[in-house]
């Protein structure tokens, strides 16, 4: 798949960055709600919550000089470009009439955030590391899905993030996998303690490879890959 | 510029929020739903947003005041709102925020108390011990906010899994099954095979790409969205499926009535 350079990216996006950038520290909120972009802005009618990682530390990635390449700023990035991007040649959550709202602040925030907005598809938005530093090899390192134990909701939208968007992140060892299994925890509490019918998450690339992180900051054509996911899982509700 | 709408300014002002009851979304103009009358089902999401704003001040002002009692510094936060209007999302660092400044600039016991305070548990961040927010105790600040202030989407909260169950119901009603396959019988004339309409919305939306079928060509899109708007149209497929789903709303209302009166939104 093609890619962007970072500095392609800044300077056709210069202007609403800044515009962006000045809205943001306007504007703090605890979580940021987009509205479809179609039916009127009425949408297919659901909602769907990222709750992008907030790791506290932050946790650094391979590109330590970029102070937007750590797992919690990437994880944050991609859910909003996902939900409202800007690639031209692809449909995003709000194009394809998705309700979203990306969450903010701490994991017990996100899910109050989550459980007060009735959510039908609650999604953490997160990067994966092993070492740390940029130790991972791209034989190891790629996109994990992961779900929910008992839980077939959760294992479809994982499968779909599996088929999606394993294919445009530059690690070969993708997966679909139980929590359980792909990671050190039984459960994930942040999924556990949503109410929403659907839950997965998403282990976008590994922030300790280099072509990972690269592809995760730098790229901006593959997030649309996230929005159908989601559509694929709800079978693409119009 | 991006419209984003900081909605503190709303309870700021003193604004009453009020529902517009009945006000139904264009999913179902000319028919009645009886779940149009309960918020948060979105058939009045500009209401419900402004409802959800509205509870979402009311509870910062509580934890405010709760955590002012017990010594801590709190800044109310509340969401934002991006339109269907606005430009796409930029690549910046994610909004800043007071409290997490605050959080980071306490250590050791002073910070597990601020955390015990706040949500009920010492640390908001954990992957093994969050407080669940439906609980009837426990939860701080928050949790007192919380059942204070139960919030425009309780409902929908509770029954989220049957209101999927119930859209899906609608989508398999016999009568939306007739009108597809006459959409798919029509689209086959043209010489597009497509069994549903959702695999039909999936290659569209996806440049041509789906899921266990061969690649459409970009070129070959436009033409096939004209003839499926075409198909739809014979079919009567839009009229079909609002009737089948204000039919599954009356069901739904009618099995779920307990709930959705005891959870109704009261501003």
């Amino acid at each position: 798949m093609s890619k962007s350079p970072r500095s392609l990216l800044v300077a056709k996006y210069i202007t609403p960055l800044i515009a962006f950038g000045i809205a943001s520290a306007a504007i703090p909120g605890t979580a940021t709600t987009y509205v479809p972009k179609t039916n009127n802005g009425y949408g297919n009618g659901y909602r769907v919550f990222l709750s992008p990682a907030s790791h506290s530390p932050d946790r650094p990635s391979c590109l330590t000089a970029d102070p937007l390449a750590t797992e919690n700023e990437m994880a944050w990035m991609n859910s909003a470009t996902a939900t409202n991007g800007y690639d031209p040649n692809s449909l995003d959550l709000t194009e394809r009439g998705w309700t979203v709202q990306i969450g903010s602040g701490t994991n017990q925030e996100k899910v109050i955030q989550a459980n007060t907005w009735g959510t039908h598809i609650f999604v953490s938005v997160h990067s994966n590391g092993i070492l740390g530093g940029c130790t991972t090899t791209q034989a190891k390192a790629g996109t994990w899905g992961m779900y929910r134990t008992s839980d077939t909701n959760s294992k479809n939208l994982a499968d779909w993030f599996h088929y999606w968007v394993s294919p445009a992140s530059p690690g070969t060892n993708d997966k679909s996998c139980l929590i359980s299994t792909c990671s050190n925890s039984t459960t994930l509490l942040e999924m556990e303690t949503s109410k929403a019918p659907t839950r997965a998450y998403l282990e976008q690339e590994f922030h300790d490879y280099q072509a990972g992180a690269t592809w995760m900051i730098n790229n901006i054509t593959w997030q649309w890959r996230i929005a159908a996911s989601i559509d694929g899982h709800y079978g693409n509700p119009r | 510029m991006k419209r984003v709408i900081g909605l503190i300014s709303l309870a700021a002002l003193g604004v009453t929020i009020a529902y517009a009851q009945g006000a139904s979304a264009p999913a179902n103009p000319g028919q009645t739903s009886d779940l149009a009358q309960y918020p948060g089902f979105g058939h009045n999401p500009d209401a419900d947003i402004r409802a959800h704003a509205a509870d979402e001040a009311k509870r910062q002002q509580s934890i405010l005041q709760c955590m002012k009692a017990a010594g801590f510094d709190y800044h109310p936060e509340v969401s934002a709102v991006v339109r269907a209007d606005a430009p796409a999302a930029t690549r910046s660092k994610r909004p800043p925020s007071k409290n997490a400044t605050y959080a980071a600039s306490l250590t050791g016991d002073r910070l597990t108390q601020y955390n015990m305070t706040l949500y009920g548990i010492p640390d908001p961040n954990s992957e093994t011990n969050l407080w669940d927010p439906s609980s009837p105790t426990g939860g701080g600040c928050w949790g007192e906010a919380l059942r204070a202030t139960s919030g425009v989407f309780a409902a929908s909260t509770a029954l989220a899994s049957d209101y999927v169950a119930m859209r899906r119901e609608a989508n398999e009603d016999p009568e939306v099954k007739t009108a597809e396959a006459q959409w798919s019988s029509c689209m086959r004339e043209a010489g597009h095979n497509f069994e549903s309409i959702g695999e039909f919305n999936g290659v569209v939306s996806n440049n041509g790409e789906a899921r266990g079928r061969e690649k459409v060509s970009p070129e070959a899109l436009g033409p096939m969205k004209t003839q499926s708007d075409q198909c739809l149209e014979t079919a009567k497929f839009v009229d079909v499926q609002r009737g089948a789903r204000t039919r599954a709303e009356n069901r739904f209302v009618v099995r779920h009535k307990a709930t959705l009166n005891a959870k109704r939104h009261r501003p």
